[in-house]
């Protein structure tokens, strides 16, 4: 398995460039109206919103191109934006229905899976009861482990290998307030919070539609996505790592991709102003890749951070 | 219908409730802090089940309104900011 680098020399010094902007950057003005008609709009961007608990990834966008260089673009785009979200039955105290599309696009110029990627999702969260305590006098449930099911359906279309993609599927994950809990975040002595975690399962279908061919694939998966804040203050978060493991088995009968679609991707990032919106990181994935067909791939990626 | 609470007693309500979905002490969380940043970063899930949490509380004092995942997440939202939307919800009536 070849070993791709997003990272040469002159690459390396356009990040340092870039990372040098970053405390005026997200001083600026700018991005705060960016962010408030963002938050009006509905509109967040991440690195992925297919509930893979990415959605607390930044986006990662890295683009270089020397004309005259052996391998004259070196790209790694991870970037997905939410917005219109809307709720359904705002009228009942104990269910919440929510609503929203999804646009992302992913590129790659790693030489054994080449991808420039565009897709748009339709998906929806379900949650039947609530967090917590009900308040006193509501008849409606809540419990201190709470239940978060993910519906949606997605088409993309990839330029690169010429392929059409179409994906529905279903996901699940629990929230808790209990210590130790998934999405209960753990503080330190002081109040900080320095670790979180969300453990789900759930299922796919794709069907992968080449210029001869096509695939159909069912993929049962259970997956951790965690989080931890290295450097953090009351005030702000600066270093996060990042952690996400699956274990992804395939359901349908054989069509030519193995039945073991493992993946795993650690990131470390610094976000110097502490917010979270603007950042600079390094990620590194070793596995069967869900967004390139499952294709095999190990790569190690320093790009710039955008999370709103 | 129960007594209509008084805009301190819902601000109360608001804190305990993040309160016990961050697992922090009432008595660190103030009106000024923002819901999404820290130190209390409720993430998107989290601001999904607080709505969830303060429509249940809005609907005991009047069964006709509601708070939505909009106003939790709304860009900037405060602690005191939303109390502040919950118990306009919950007068509106009167």
């Amino acid at each position: 398995m070849r070993t791709d680098r997003m990272v040469t020399p002159a690459a390396i010094s356009c990040l340092a460039a870039v990372a040098s902007l970053l405390p005026s950057l997200a001083q600026a003005q700018a991005p705060s109206r960016v962010a408030k008609w963002m938050g009006s709009a509905g509109v967040s961007i991440r690195k992925t919103f297919d509930g893979t608990k990415e959605e607390q990834n930044p986006a990662s966008i890295f683009y270089y191109r020397e004309s005259t260089g052996s391998d004259p673009e070196v790209t790694a785009i991870d970037v997905a934006v939410k917005f219109l979200e809307k709720e359904l039955l705002k009228q009942t105290s104990q269910m919440s229905l929510i609503v929203y599309p999804v646009v992302d696009y992913h590129r790659s110029s790693n030489t054994t899976s080449r991808v420039s990627k565009a897709g748009l999702t339709g998906r929806t969260e379900f949650r039947p009861w609530g967090l917590g305590t009900a308040p006193a006098g509501s008849r409606a449930l809540f419990l201190p482990l709470a239940l978060t099911v993910i519906a949606d359906a997605k088409v993309a279309r990839d330029w690169k290998s010429r392929t059409d993609e179409t994906r529905y599927g279903g996901q699940l994950f629990l929230t808790s307030v209990w210590r130790g809990g998934p999405g209960a975040p753990l503080r330190d002595g002081s109040g900080n919070e320095r670790f979180r975690y969300y453990p789900y399962v759930g299922a796919d279908r794709y069907r992968f539609a080449g210029a001869t061919t096509d695939t159909n694939l069912t993929v049962g998966f259970a997956r951790l996505w965690a989080d931890s804040w290295l450097v953090v203050t009351d005030s702000g978060q600066y270093v996060q790592l990042t952690g996400d493991l699956a274990a992804r088995h395939r359901l349908s009968r054989d069509e030519g991709i193995g039945r073991q679609l493992a993946d795993a991707a650690v990131g470390l990032n610094y976000y110097p102003d502490g917010t979270g919106n603007f950042g600079i990181g390094i990620e590194y994935a070793n596995g069967r890749d869900a967004s390139k067909r499952f294709a095999r791939r190990e790569r190690t990626a320093l790009s710039f951070k955008v999370k709103f | 219908m129960a007594t209509l609470p008084t805009e301190k007693e819902v601000t109360a309500y608001v804190i305990d409730t993040i309160a016990a979905f961050i697992r922090r002490s009432a008595s660190a969380i103030t009106p000024q802090m923002e819901l999404a940043k820290p130190p209390l970063k409720l993430d998107p899930n989290q601001l999904t089940f607080l709505s969830m949490s303060l429509r249940a509380y809005i609907r005991v004092h009047n069964a006709a309104a509601t708070v939505t995942v909009s106003d939790t997440k709304k860009d900037k939202q405060t602690v005191g900011g939303i109390s502040t939307v919950v118990y306009s919800r919950i007068v509106e009536r009167t």
